[in-house]
């Protein structure tokens, strides 16, 4: 286990990426950018902090997809269940994080915040399944079609757009929940052949 | 390496389809939706390509960014480094980059190309400026993404790096201080009929972009002797400093809009007593301009109005300098073709002396002036929506109709009198409308 810990650089890399959000949250705040759009031409609000969860994912992704292929796949302990309890264990430190933001400063998007990491972690473990290590496009294609046709004007956000909704959206906490148990399940089952590699 | 294998090894080929589709989607999803293409006849090209490029910098900084960190974290995934210094460092990087500096010039291509189509108009040398600056900076910015790719796993940087330069060049328009949008690498504005950037708002973010480029090249290039190390990394540092502190000192000073040079439309001029000034483009409106002002200027000087004529007269649209005094500067092409040039010559004559008159009696001196230059029926229509916002609108109106239909029984002399008259009057403090 302590071996594993190693190979997934859990401490280098995850802690630092947590850190990273961490400040970037309380950093942020609320601050939003006029940004191109293109339903409504003209530009549109986009918060900040819809960038914070991306350095955690992105740590996630590098993490994972640091194995020492040879005694993993032949191993008798269960390492993608100590990866699934991995993911959860950074999923539920960036909620935490975001909710202890959120008592301490108040601000409203903290925890919003934890639930994008959650969100995108989900999108991004259904993804790499598939094609390896470009997956990471996913998160930053998903917050690039928010940015560019998520918002109809008025302040509204389309439905699948996940990330600005509020925190007490229910809807978007449900997706982030179904995200992230479809990832896991699709995690646990499907193995690539591929060989992984060690960047 | 093969032509077809240099291009399939490298992720610029993948993000092409999308990066290229966000390019159409967003001319005709975003950009004709907010652009006002004006007078189809001007037909100058730099201004619409700046329009076009407006909301496309951050896009293909992100671009050239993400993919520049990429392909350093492939070579060095390949074990690229290790081998035998067969090949020269910079090749390697040309070799490695070639395909993403492609790929952003065809980013602005299109954008360029499909706003060009849609207006109909020919590129111009003086055109391909911010084009040519674009990509200089999404250069830059592929060498700031490999040199970070270097050093840190590709994964966490690709991504977190198209993400901050997507955001901080779009938002540095939207913040104060305001050097920041113009070293962004976002010409911060459309350029006007006749305008052109002007060398240091398209040098300063290349110098900002280059130097952060060129510094950390620098830093992360392996030299072999202490020494030179050393060196290295200084030259790197100072290079970073410099380019930043230059790009500062050049643009310290601007306002919200990046300096820009005037003067750069062809200009045909017609009359010698009293010349005309429009843009080549629109030369053909000049005989009936010219007709319409010579007309209006002596039907009010007839009816008695001290006319000052103009030295010259010139679109607005090629005005350059400083206005000297006697000269008038009107939008005319945009006034041919509303037919109002008559209505804007009255405008301009009829001053009064002081800077806000009686709103009634100055409504009433305007009308016979229109009137006077046949244009009244033009005047009443402006009056008419202008005076829609207040609640006694109807009511001044049908006040002023009456009372300049009342002057116009007069003889002429009279009326010229009480031209002169009425024009102190509604300045005079306390007195309300009247005079007629």
């Amino acid at each position: 286990m302590r071996w594993w810990l190693r190979a997934r650089r859990a401490l280098s890399v995850l802690l630092v990426a947590l850190g990273v959000f961490t400040a970037a949250v309380m950093v942020l705040g609320d601050a939003t950018v006029e940004l191109p759009s293109l339903l409504s031409g003209s530009a549109n609000p986009v918060l900040f902090v819809l960038m914070a969860p991306i350095p955690v994912v992105a740590a996630l992704e590098l993490s994972l997809g640091s194995r020492l292929v040879e005694a993993e796949e032949t191993a008798t302990r269960r390492v993608r269940a100590l990866d699934s309890g991995l993911v959860i264990g950074v999923c539920a430190t960036a909620l935490a994080v975001g909710g202890a933001i959120h008592l301490l400063t108040g601000n409203e998007h903290a925890v919003a915040s934890g639930r994008n990491v959650v969100f995108l972690t989900g999108l991004l473990l259904c993804v790499r399944v598939f094609v390896g290590q470009p997956a990471i496009a996913a998160p930053v294609l998903w917050v690039f079609a928010v940015i560019f046709v998520g918002y109809s004007g008025g302040g509204h956000w389309a439905f699948w757009t996940v990330l600005p909704k509020p925190s007490g959206d229910a809807p978007a906490a449900l997706a982030a929940m179904l995200a992230l148990t479809i990832g896991l399940l699709l995690h646990g089952t499907v193995r690539r052949t591929v060989a992984p590699s060690i960047t | 390496m093969r032509f077809r294998t240099w291009l399939r090894a490298s992720a610029a080929l993948w993000l092409a389809p999308l990066a290229l589709a966000l390019i159409v989607l967003y001319f005709y999803g975003g950009h004709l939706a907010d652009y006002r293409p004006g007078d189809p006849r001007l037909g100058y090209a730099p201004r619409t390509v700046s329009a076009v490029l407006l909301s496309v910098y951050p896009l293909i900084y992100a671009t050239a960014v993400a993919l520049g960190a990429w392909e350093s974290g492939r070579l060095r995934r390949d074990g690229v480094w290790a081998l035998g210094p067969a090949r020269s460092r910079a090749g390697l990087i040309a070799q490695a980059l070639a395909p993403v500096w492609l790929l952003a010039g065809l980013m602005i291509g299109l954008a360029i190309g499909l706003a060009l189509v849609h207006e109909g108009q020919a590129p111009t040398v003086a055109s391909l400026v911010l084009p040519g600056m674009a990509w200089a900076l999404a250069i830059a910015h592929s060498l700031i993404g490999f040199a970070a790719g270097l050093v840190l796993p590709r994964i966490v940087v690709a991504p977190v790096l198209a993400l901050a330069v997507f955001y901080a060049v779009a938002a540095a328009w939207s913040y104060e201080p305001f050097w920041l949008r113009h070293i962004s690498g976002q010409y911060p504005g459309e350029l006007g009929f006749g305008q052109l950037p002007t060398a240091a708002s398209v040098g300063a973010p290349v110098l900002f972009a280059g130097a952060i480029a060129l510094g950390l090249t620098l830093l992360t290039t392996p030299v072999w002797r202490p020494v030179w190390r050393v060196g290295c990394a200084v030259a790197g540092c100072l290079a970073m400093l410099g380019g930043t502190v230059g790009a500062y000192a050049m643009v310290r000073d601007w306002g919200h809009s990046p300096s820009a040079s005037t003067g750069h439309a062809q200009v045909r001029c017609a009359g010698d007593e009293l010349p005309v000034c429009v843009p080549a483009a629109t030369a053909g409106d000049l005989p009936a301009v010219r007709a319409d002002i010579g007309e209006t200027l002596r039907l009010l000087t007839d009816a008695g109005v001290p006319v000052e004529p103009p030295a010259r007269v010139e679109d607005r649209l090629i005005a350059e300098g400083e206005r000297p005094p006697d000269t008038w500067r009107l939008p005319l092409t945009s006034l041919h073709s509303a037919d109002t040039t008559q209505l804007a010559v009255v405008d301009t004559v009829v001053v009064f002396p002081c800077a806000e008159p009686d709103g009634t009696t100055a409504r009433t001196v305007m009308l016979w002036a229109a009137g006077v230059a046949g244009v009244a029926d033009d005047y009443l229509q402006r009056q008419r929506e202008e005076l829609l916002v207040y609640q006694d609108g109807a009511q001044i109106l049908d006040e002023i109709v009456e009372q300049a239909v009342a002057v116009t029984e007069l003889s002429p002399a009279e009326q010229a009198d009480w031209y002169r008259n009425t024009l102190a009057a509604a300045c005079a403090p306390g007195e309300s409308a009247g005079g007629a």
